[in-house]
């Protein structure tokens, strides 16, 4: 059998080495930019959507159908972002019977666009936060709706995600300029411009739960993450358990997880989020139909591998085990790379991959789209990859994480790996108690990494004359920058 | 011994040493890399762009008075929005990008003055 893939960057890496174990070939479909990394050059097959925009590439479904037509392609798995959760485009993989490694069309329909996302978990009596999902044109209505809700409250994507498309409204003032903003970003990621607005609660943590649910009715869930570490709604650190979720309350969220995936009877791989608050209210924010960034700290919790389980939903087959048998162990974390300067408002930045050293060890996973040699281009996202630990305990765990981190090598892009390591040794974020705002309350003023050291110093001293960079020297010696400046 | 490493890159120096990447560069060279770009206080009222990307939209036309912390132009970049506003109040003195129009770090986009 083959597997197209319809993506970029560490998840085609990921989805290439579980259609690898089982024995399937993989088709990869790619941008004409993309040629320099890791994806294509695992991958059997390489198919060129000419272009470098998304909108020309990884989102171009005509040109994707017939593609998949012409490499006779028997499973489609779409990663996440682009068509991941596009009903249209199952459609079409379904009227050319081509299997979709994902949920049915009916199902990404019914939930995949947020607004019907509300409105289904409120008939399935899950709690929902207060939000206006009418329609955006009228300014005049637009104003008067919001205005019941209260300031401050988001503009979101109905085809949202990864926090594109996402902006936060302060006052009536900015409500029109971020709206018409939204609705261009969302246009451009999702090929669709439709936006709602939903209040913000403010004291809140981000829990999600990562289900799997098979063709004959059973569901499962694979406990919860903790992704309340973000920053502008863009997740960077995910963890499990969450390290303030009180067992109750997590049996609470974990149930209302799967009233949720009943009533949409749902298939294959999901992840409904919430967001809850100190007292224990929780409110049913989305269920993203696809397979998410952070479903690795899931599978280092409980031991399991979401894409070949994915293929063998889309395949028809039953999940022989009972919810009993997924037992977490232990405390799984995910950060996340960016190819971004954190001390220059976290703006991208792009260049070739000079040096890449993933340092192994002990519980340590790395997933990664790029290898040393490969570039990294404006066209697409910036995170090149992602760093994943494990360890019995959430403290080892942090200490893991920072070790890690400590020796993984960058060089030629700015990256926000000393940013990371400065979270995890933030006293608030060890003792587990924060909320979403706590990146952009505890780094107020910006980011600062701490000074070099001597050693460091004196290190580069030596490595600036072996490398033949001392004949413009001055008198006052070195300038030393930060990697970010 | 911890992971040790550095790399050359024109006048700049990447460095991997004692758990930490950083970049040194030798003063005064000639092909010295422009650092802060966008942190620099754009007394002289010159907007450039902050990443390389797209120019997205220019809500100014040249000669426009506009006030400080206005939206004067939006870029894209890996499908994220930014907008460059107006550092103070004032007047558009040039506008030198077009909309769709690609662009690299720290190229002129528009151009202000006080009035």
């Amino acid at each position: 059998m083959r597997v197209g893939i319809i993506n970029r960057g560490e998840v085609a890496v990921r989805i290439i080495k579980s259609c690898h174990e089982l024995g399937l070939k993989t088709v990869l479909f790619h941008s004409s930019s993309d040629k320099q990394t890791l994806a294509y050059e695992l991958c059997d097959e390489a198919f060129e959507l000419k272009g470098q925009t998304p909108l020309e590439t990884y989102l171009n479904i005509p040109v994707i159908i017939e593609a998949l037509k012409a490499t006779k392609v028997d499973l489609v798995h779409p990663g996440f972002g682009f068509l991941s959760e596009n009903a249209y485009f199952v459609t079409q993989l379904e009227n050319n019977k081509i299997n979709f490694i994902g949920p049915k069309a009916t199902s990404i329909d019914a939930v995949g666009n947020k607004i019907k996302a509300i409105k289904l978990a409120q008939s399935a009596g899950v709690p929902t936060t207060p939000s206006y999902v009418g329609p955006t044109d009228d300014a005049k209505k637009l104003l008067i709706e919001v205005k019941k809700i209260g300031y401050p409250c988001m503009v979101k994507a109905a085809a949202g995600g990864g926090g594109k498309g996402m902006k936060r409204v302060n006052s009536d003032k900015e409500l029109l300029e971020q709206v018409e903003s939204a609705k261009r970003e969302a246009q451009n990621s999702f090929g669709n411009n439709e936006v709602f607005i939903e209040k913000i609660i403010e004291d809140a943590r981000h829990i999600e739960v990562q289900i799997l649910c098979d063709k004959f009715g059973n569901n499962f869930h694979f406990y919860e993450r903790d992704c309340t570490v973000q920053r502008r709604y863009q997740k960077i650190f995910e963890e499990t358990p969450s390290p303030t979720l009180k067992p109750d309350l997590r049996e609470k969220i974990l149930d209302c997880a799967l009233k949720i995936a009943k009533a949409a009877n749902y298939t294959n791989a999901g992840t409904v989020e919430f967001l809850v608050e100190p007292g224990g209210n929780f409110y049913f924010m989305e269920l993203n139909t696809r397979l998410q960034v952070e479903h690795t700290v899931s599978e280092m919790l409980c031991g399991v591998d979401f894409i070949k389980l994915q293929i063998s939903i889309a395949l028809g087959e039953k999940l022989e085990f009972k919810q009993k048998d997924i037992m977490p162990r232990g405390h799984a974390l995910e950060v996340r790379i960016y190819a971004e300067n954190p001390e220059q408002e976290f703006l991208p930045s792009t260049g070739d991959i000079l040096e890449l050293y993933l340092p192994i060890g002990p519980h340590r996973r790395f997933d990664f789209g790029y290898s040393k040699g490969h570039s990294v281009t404006p066209y697409f996202d910036p995170m090149i990859g992602k760093v994943i630990t494990w360890a019995p305990t959430r403290m080892e765990n942090l200490k893991r994480m920072h070790a890690t981190l400590s020796e993984l090598v960058i060089f030629g892009i700015y990256t926000n790996i000393e940013f990371l390591k400065s979270v995890l040794t933030n006293k608030k974020f060890i003792s587990g108690h924060y909320n979403t705002h706590f990146l952009e309350e505890a780094y107020a003023s910006g980011f600062n990494p701490p000074q070099l050291s001597q050693d460091q110093n004196e290190f580069a001293k030596l490595a600036m004359k072996n490398s033949q960079l001392t004949q413009s020297v001055n008198a006052q010696g070195l300038r030393y920058q930060s990697p970010w400046q | 011994m911890a992971i040790t490493k550095y790399l050359r890159q024109g006048s700049k120096l990447w460095v991997h040493h004692s758990g930490r990447t950083f970049v040194v560069e030798a003063e005064g060279s000639a092909t010295g890399l422009i650092t802060k770009p966008h942190k620099k206080k754009t007394l002289s009222g010159v907007l450039e762009s902050p990443m390389p990307g797209k120019i997205l939209k220019i809500n100014v036309k040249k000669g426009e008075v506009v006030k400080e912390n206005q939206t004067l132009c939006v870029i894209e970049a890996m499908k994220m929005e930014y907008a460059l506003k107006a550092p103070f109040d004032g007047k558009i003195k040039e506008v030198f990008k077009t909309p769709n129009q690609l662009v690299v770090l720290s190229e002129k986009v528009l151009e202000m003055e006080k009035q």
